[in-house]
């Protein structure tokens, strides 16, 4: 793994097992990208976190999940409804848009977002979800 | 160039099938190209499960997430509502597969 991935995926878990519980981390690699999938409890909260990262290119999805409903989901996946938002129209020159959003009550409401990190998600975790 | 130590006895026995260099490099490619070929055989079988899943390659389902609204919301209703952890996974396996391919026709051509 890239001594700096693996330096950020360090400090993930880190920063994880001091704000929430019931953490568990895993990591894959390959020889060009490294994967990192994170779970844990936040009052009744389960997050979900799945992370990929090159040298290059972090493609990333946070989730808040309360039973099974969607509380806030963070990602940067090529959605339709993101891509409109951002371009204004979807279609093929659109297909490999990796457009940072948000998703809230259980994916009613989608809005664009700058790329976050897991540290920022944390913060907008701690911020704005109720750790009941 | 990395040097390593190895057990004596093994190199004894290296020893009497020829150049123990030689014994030893051919050793660790077969190594080598074993963990690939199981590193393959396990992403290869994530991402046919995901295929299965949503009844479509990798390739695929990212085009027509990103292209058909029609498509993503039938995904998410009757599918799977956080498709975008799956999609993570997914890529992981997809492009993981390319990764390791290439690396190990890399040691194959060698």
């Amino acid at each position: 793994m890239d001594p700096k991935i693996a330096e950020y995926f360090a400090r993930i878990t880190e920063e994880a097992n001091a704000l929430l519980s019931d953490v568990v981390v895993t990591t894959d690699t390959t020889p060009d990208r490294s994967l990192l999938r994170l779970t844990a409890s936040y009052g009744s909260c389960r997050i979900v976190v799945k992370e990929i990262m090159t040298v290059d290119e972090r493609h990333y999805s946070y989730y808040i999940l309360r039973g099974s409903s969607i509380e806030a989901g963070f990602d940067n996946s090529p959605d339709p409804e993101a891509i409109r938002l951002r371009y204004g129209r979807i279609g093929g020159e659109y297909e490999r848009s990796y457009v940072p959003h948000l998703h809230t009550e259980n994916k009613r409401r989608l809005q664009l977002t700058d790329k976050i990190d897991f540290f920022s998600f944390l913060e907008w975790l701690t911020k704005n979800v109720p750790r009941t | 160039m990395m040097t390593i130590t190895i057990d004596q006895k093994y190199a004894d026995l290296l020893g009497t099938f020829g150049n123990v260099q030689d014994a030893f490099d051919l050793a660790i490619q077969r190594y080598t190209i074993e963990q690939i070929t199981a590193k393959i055989a396990t992403l290869r079988q994530q991402a046919e499960m995901y295929a299965a899943k949503y009844q479509c390659d990798y390739t695929t389902f990212v085009k027509r997430m990103a292209t058909d609204e029609t498509f993503a919301k039938k995904i998410e209703s009757d599918v799977e509502a956080t498709w975008e952890l799956d999609l993570i996974e997914w890529e992981f396996s997809h492009k993981g597969i390319e990764d390791w391919t290439q690396k190990l026709q890399s040691i194959l051509l060698e």
